[in-house]
C-alpha cells in the first residue's frame, strides 16, 4: 500500500554562499553544493539522507525548509510548489513542515521556560491560551515522555536528551505532516539516542508524521528509515528502500561507507580499505562522477569525463554509476 | 566511598543572574565601597532638599567668599550662596540628567542594535555606516553645535546627550545580539513565520538583557562627565543651576580668592563618576563571563 | 596471585584508587571515584562510557593535566616508578609530550591555526630536546610519511585550515609520536571525523602501535570503534569503573547491567531490527546513592545495592565487574526488563 506523496523534490540544485551578499560583492562564481537531487517522501514514512561532511544533506533540508533558495529545481509539498523562501510561505505551510535541529543546547531559548517554548506554537498557530493551552502542553510533554513538572523548568535544568525531547515536543505542537530532522541524535549519548529513536518511531506510528531524516550514522538510518538516499558531495548516488540500499548491489560509495562502519563486535573484521590519506579532492568538478577520484571500482577515464547514468535496479531502487548493475552485483557478492 | 553529591549550577533568568552577579561581585571590597558610595549619592539626590541648610539660589548679603566653617561646610561663593547646599542640590540635577540621557540612549540604542543584528543585509550595511559617521563626529563639536544654536535647557541637554550615545549603544548591543541571532532557537522562530519585532522581543532581547544593563550603567557614568563638561564650557545647564560642572566653571574665575568653591563640586563629581565606574566594572566583569561550564567528566 | 603481581610490576601505568572532585558552585562534585586499572606494554586499554562518566578526566589525569577547580582527593598514578600526582610541574613537563602523549578530540582546535603544520611538529621536537634545526625538519617529514600523509614536504608547509580533518588528525598523531612515547592517551580521536576517514585513521593507529609497541589508553563512547581498537575494555559510569574485560570476552559476555544495556542500545548494521534492551532513566548526579551509582536505573537493583558500595569483583579470566548480582543478571540472557 503506497501512501500519497507528501514532499516531492525535483532536480534540486543549490549553490551555497550566494544568498547573503549582493551579487557584486561576491568574489568568484561558487560551485554548486547540491546537484540535481530528486527524491520523494510519502506521508507517514521516513526518508533518510545519509552522507559524510560536504555531502549537502543539511543544505537540502534547509532548502526544503525555505532557509535557502535553490538555484534550480522545484520543491513540491502536497502537490503545491513551495520553492519560495520562508518569508513568502503561508502560515499553514510553516505549520505543516517543522524543523528539528542537531544541537539540543541551541534549540531552546535559555531564557524561556519549557511551557513557554512548547506553548508558543500553540498560541501562534492555533490561538490557544489559558487552560486549553496548558492542557495541550501537558499532553505534549506526555507524548515525549517527560513529566509535567518539566513545564516550569528552564532548559539549563534539563539534560541533553531531555532538551531534544522538548525540541520534538515543540515541533509536534504545530501538528505537522513533515518533520525535517537534521542529525537530531548525533549529539546524544548512545543510550539516550536509543530512547529518542524509539520516540520518533512511536510518534510516527501514532500520528502519521513523515520524517526527512538527515544523518551520517548508517546503523541508525537502517533502524529508522523506510527509504534511504546516499549523498556524496551534493550528488545523490543511490536511492531505494532501506533493505535495498543496505544489501548488494551497492553503489561503490555506499559499499565504502558500509565497510567503514565499525560494529560493536570484535569478531567482525576491521574496516577494509587503504589507510593512506585520501588525496584532497578538488571542489566538485562539473564533469564526470564526483566520486571518481576516490572510487575503488573506478572503471576508467569515463568516470571523470562523463556524468554517470541513473540505473534502475528495481521499481524503487536506483544507482548512479557507470558500472552496469549486473556487474556490480557479481563483484560485490564475492567480496566478504 | 561516599559520593559527595551536589547540585549542578543552573542558569536562571536574568534577574537571578543579575543577583548572582551582584553576590559574586560583592566579594570584592572595592565593589562594595563603590556600591555604598553610589547609594549615598542616590540618597542625597532623593532626600537632599529636605535637609539642606540653604536654598540653591539663596544669596546671603555680605557673606561672599567665606571660607569653610561650621555654618558653611564648604564656604560661600561670589554671590554669597552656600556651596555645600548647592552641591547637595546639584546631585539631583546631575543624576537625573545623566540617568535620563542614559535611559533614552539605551532604550533606543538597544532597539536599533537588536533589529540590525537580526535584519542584517542592506539595512544593516547602510545603518552601520550612518552610525559610524555619527560616532566619528567629535562629541563636543556635535554638542556645541546643537546646544550653542538653541537656548539651553535641561530637556535639550538630555536629548542631545542621548542622541549622541544611541549609536554607541546600538553598536554594542548589536554585537551582543549577533551571538544570539545565529542560535537555532532563533531560526526556529523564523521558520514559524514570526515577525521581526516578535523575534526581537521574545527571543533576542531576553538574551542580551545583561549587556543592556551594563550599557545603562556605563552610559550613566559617561553622561555625568559629559554633561559636567558641557556645563563647564557654558553649553550645558543654564545658570543658576547648581549643576557641578557649571559651578566649577563659575568658581574658576575667582579661584585664588575662594578655591573651595571649585573643590566642593569637583570632589562630588569625581566621587560619583568613580563610584559608577567601579560599580559598572564589577558588574560587567562577572556578568560578562559566559557561564558555560564544561560538562563534568 | 603471584602471577598477577609479576604482571603488575610489568605495567606501564598503574592507576590506583584515583579520586577526583570538581568544584561546582555549591560544593565539591565527585567525578572520578576510586578508579584503578593498569595498562601493560603494547596493549590498548579502551575506556568507555557516556558523557559525564569521568573517562576524560581520568585520561587527562594520566597525562598530568588537572582542570582548574579540580581536587585530586586520593589515589596515585604510577609511571616508571614515580607517582605522577606528586610530581612537580617541571617534572611533569618533561614527561608530558615526551613519554606520555595526547591525541585529543578535535584536531582543528589542537593545531595552532596561524602556524604551518611542519613548524608545529618541529617546535614539539625542540621543546622536548629531541632534536632541532635541520634534523628536526627531516624528522618531521619522516613522521608525516609514517602517518600516511601524501607528499609530506608539501604538507609540512601548509596551514591547518588547508588540510582536511583527517589530515589534521594525522598531523596531531605525528606530533604525539614525535618523542617516541611509551604511552599515548587518545581522547575520542576520531569522533570529529567522517566515518570513512575514521576507518583509515583507526587502521593507521593499529599499524603504528604494532610497529612501535606502544601502549595506549583509548577513550571513546563509540563501542563499535572500541571493538576494533581495544585489547581490553573498561567501562565507567558516574565516575566509577563498572566492568573491565578483554575485548572479545566483553562483547560476548557483558556482565554489568549498565554494560549490557549500553551494548544493546547501539544500533547495528548487521542486526537491524533486534528489540532493544532499554536503559531506563537518566543519570542524575544530584541523586546518587551511597552504594552502587547505577542502582536507581538498574532493573535488578535490590535494597543493598543502594547502600553497599560495589567494588570490582574478579570473575573468571581477567574479567572484573562491579556488581554482586552478576550471576543472576547473567542468567537472564538478553532480557533485562
Amino acid at each position: 500500500m503506497t501512501n500519497a506523496t507528501l514532499l516531492d523534490v525535483q532536480k534540486l540544485e543549490i549553490t551555497y554562499g550566494a544568498s547573503q551578499l549582493p551579487r557584486f560583492a561576491q568574489r568568484r562564481k561558487p560551485q554548486p553544493t547540491v546537484r540535481e537531487v530528486s527524491f520523494a517522501v510519502a506521508a507517514g514514512e521516513t526518508l533518510a539522507l545519509v552522507g559524510e561532511s560536504g555531502s549537502g544533506k543539511t543544505t537540502i533540508a534547509r532548502a526544503v525548509a525555505g532557509l535557502l533558495a535553490p538555484s534550480q529545481g522545484q520543491i513540491r509539498f502536497e502537490n503545491q510548489d513551495i520553492t519560495v523562501p520562508i518569508e513568502r510561505r503561508s502560515r499553514d505551510l510553516h505549520r505543516q513542515i517543522q524543523f528539528i535541529f542537531q544541537n539540543p543546547d541551541a534549540s531552546l531559548n535559555p531564557r524561556q521556560r519549557i511551557a513557554d517554548i512548547i506553548g508558543r506554537p500553540l498560541e501562534f498557530f492555533f490561538g490557544l491560551s489559558g487552560s486549553a493551552k496548558k492542557r495541550r502542553i501537558e499532553e505534549l510533554l506526555e507524548a515525549v515522555h517527560l513529566a509535567s513538572s518539566y513545564a516550569r523548568r528552564f532548559p539549563s535544568q534539563l539534560s541533553g536528551g531531555e532538551r531534544q525531547r522538548v525540541a520534538i515536543a515543540q515541533a509536534l505542537a504545530a501538528e505537522p505532516k513533515l518533520a525535517l530532522c537534521d542529525e537530531i541524535v548525533s549529539a546524544l549519548d548512545v543510550s539516550v539516542q536509543a530512547t529518542i529513536l524509539d520516540l520518533l518511531k512511536e510518534l510516527q506510528a501514532e500520528r502519521g508524521i513523515a520524517y526527512l531524516f538527515i544523518a551520517h550514522d548508517l546503523a541508525v538510518v537502517r533502524w529508522l528509515a523506510h527509504r534511504v538516499g546516499v549523498l556524496y558531495r551534493g550528488q545523490l548516488m543511490e536511492i531505494g528502500t532501506s533493505e535495498e540500499v543496505f544489501s548488494p548491489p551497492y553503489h561503490p560509495y555506499t559499499e565504502m561507507l558500509l565497510q567503514s562502519v565499525p560494529e560493536p563486535d570484535p569478531n567482525l573484521p576491521l574496516p577494509a580499505g587503504d589507510e593512506r590519506a585520501a588525496e584532497p579532492t578538488d571542489a566538485g568538478s562539473r564533469q564526470g562522477c564526483p566520486f571518481a577520484s576516490r572510487c575503488p571500482r573506478k572503471v576508467g577515464t569515463i568516470c571523470e569525463q562523463e556524468r554517470p547514468p541513473w540505473q534502475t535496479v528495481g521499481p524503487t531502487h536506483a544507482i548512479y554509476c557507470h558500472i552496469p548493475v549486473a556487474q556490480l552485483a557479481t563483484m560485490q557478492n564475492v567480496s566478504p | 566511598m561516599a559520593a559527595t553529591t551536589t547540585t549542578l549550577e543552573t542558569r536562571a533568568l536574568w534577574p537571578q543572574r543579575l543577583l548572582a552577579g551582584l553576590r559574586h561581585a560583592s566579594r570584592s571590597p572595592v565593589f562594595l565601597i563603590a556600591t555604598a558610595l553610589l547609594i549615598v549619592h542616590f540618597l542625597v539626590a532623593l532626600t537632599g532638599p529636605l535637609w539642606v541648610p540653604y536654598e540653591a539660589t539663596e544669596m546671603l548679603v555680605g557673606k561672599t567668599y567665606e571660607p569653610p566653617s561650621a555654618r558653611h561646610l564648604m564656604g560661600t561663593d561670589n554671590f554669597g550662596r552656600d556651596i555645600f547646599s548647592r552641591v547637595i542640590l546639584g546631585e539631583r540635577v546631575v543624576l537625573s540628567l545623566a540617568l535620563s540621557s542614559a535611559f533614552i540612549a539605551v532604550v533606543f540604542g538597544a532597539a536599533i542594535g537588536i533589529l540590525l543584528a537580526y535584519l542584517l543585509g542592506w539595512v544593516d550595511l547602510l545603518a552601520m555606516r550612518v552610525i559610524e559617521i555619527i560616532i566619528s563626529i567629535p562629541p563636543l563639536i556635535l554638542a556645541l553645535l546643537v546646544l550653542g544654536a538653541l537656548s539651553p535647557s535641561y530637556i535639550l541637554i538630555v536629548l542631545t546627550v542621548a542622541f549622541f550615545y544611541i549609536p554607541r549603544v546600538a553598536t554594542v548591543i548589536r554585537a551582543a545580539t549577533l551571538d544570539v541571532v545565529t542560535e537555532d532557537f532563533v531560526t526556529i522562530a523564523r521558520l514559524r513565520g514570526e515577525s521581526a519585532w516578535s523575534i526581537a522581543a521574545r527571543e533576542l532581547l531576553p538574551n542580551v538583557m545583561i549587556s543592556v544593563f551594563v550599557e545603562f550603567s556605563l552610559r550613566t557614568g559617561y553622561a555625568v562627565l559629559f554633561i559636567g563638561g558641557l556645563s563647564f564650557l557654558g553649553f550645558g545647564a543654564p545658570p543658576p543651576s547648581p549643576e557641578w560642572g557649571l559651578m566649577i566653571n563659575e568658581g574658576r574665575s575667582y579661584l585664588s580668592a575662594a578655591p573651595w568653591s571649585v573643590l566642593g563640586p569637583s570632589l562630588a563629581l569625581a566621587s560619583l563618576v568613580i563610584a559608577v565606574s567601579l560599580f559598572t566594572e564589577g558588574l560587567g566583569e562577572r556578568l560578562g563571563l559566559s557561564i558555560r561550564r564544561e560538562r563534568v567528566g | 596471585m603471584s602471577d598477577n603481581t609479576a604482571k603488575q610490576a610489568n605495567a606501564v601505568v598503574q592507576v590506583e584508587a584515583l579520586t577526583v572532585d570538581f568544584w561546582e558552585r555549591q560544593g565539591w562534585l565527585n567525578v572520578v571515584n576510586r578508579v584503578s586499572f593498569n595498562i601493560y606494554p603494547g596493549e590498548t586499554l579502551g575506556l568507555a562510557g557516556e558523557s559525564g562518566c569521568g573517562k576524560s578526566t581520568t585520561g587527562y589525569a594520566l597525562f598530568g593535566y588537572r582542570r582548574p577547580g579540580s581536587r585530586f582527593r586520593e589515589g596515585a598514578i604510577y609511571f616508571e616508578g614515580r607517582d605522577l600526582l606528586t610530581q612537580s610541574e617541571t617534572e611533569l613537563r618533561a614527561i608530558r609530550g615526551d613519554q606520555i602523549c595526547l591525541v585529543p578530540q578535535n584536531p582543528a582546535t589542537t593545531l595552532t591555526p596561524s602556524m604551518r603544520v611542519g613548524q608545529q611538529v618541529v617546535e614539539a621536537l625542540e621543546a622536548h630536546h629531541i632534536c632541532s634545526g635541520r634534523e628536526a625538519d627531516e624528522r618531521t617529514i619522516d613522521l608525516f610519511a609514517q602517518v600516511g600523509l601524501p607528499q609530506p614536504k608539501a604538507i609540512a608547509k601548509r596551514y591547518p585550515f588547508q588540510l582536511s580533518g583527517g589530515q589534521q588528525q594525522r598531523v596531531v598523531v605525528a606530533m604525539a609520536l614525535a618523542g617516541n612515547p611509551k604511552l599515548v592517551v587518545m581522547d575520542e580521536p576520531t569522533t570529529a571525523l567522517d566515518v570513512t576517514t575514521q576507518a583509515r585513521i583507526l587502521k593507521l593507529l593499529a599499524r603504528l602501535q604494532a610497529e612501535r609497541g606502544l601502549s595506549a589508553l583509548y577513550i571513546t563512547h563509540n563501542l563499535g570503534v572500541m571493538a576494533q581498537v581495544a585489547d581490553r575494555v573498561a567501562v565507567m559510569y558516574a565516575g566509577e569503573l563498572v566492568e573491565v574485560a578483554p575485548t572479545a570476552e566483553f562483547f560476548r559476555n557483558p556482565l554489568h547491567p549498565y554494560t549490557r544495556g549500553l551494548i544493546a542500545a547501539v544500533p547495528r548494521l548487521s542486526a537491524p531490527n533486534e528489540s532493544k534492551v532499554k536503559l531506563r532513566g537518566l543519570l542524575r548526579r544530584e541523586e546518587l546513592p551511597q552504594g552502587c551509582r547505577f542502582a536507581p536505573r538498574c532493573p535488578f537493583a535490590q535494597s543493598e545495592c543502594f547502600t553497599q558500595p560495589q567494588p570490582l569483583i574478579t570473575v573468571g579470566q581477567d574479567h572484573q565487574v562491579a556488581c554482586w548480582l552478576w550471576q543472576s543478571v547473567a542468567e537472564k540472557q538478553g532480557v533485562a526488563e
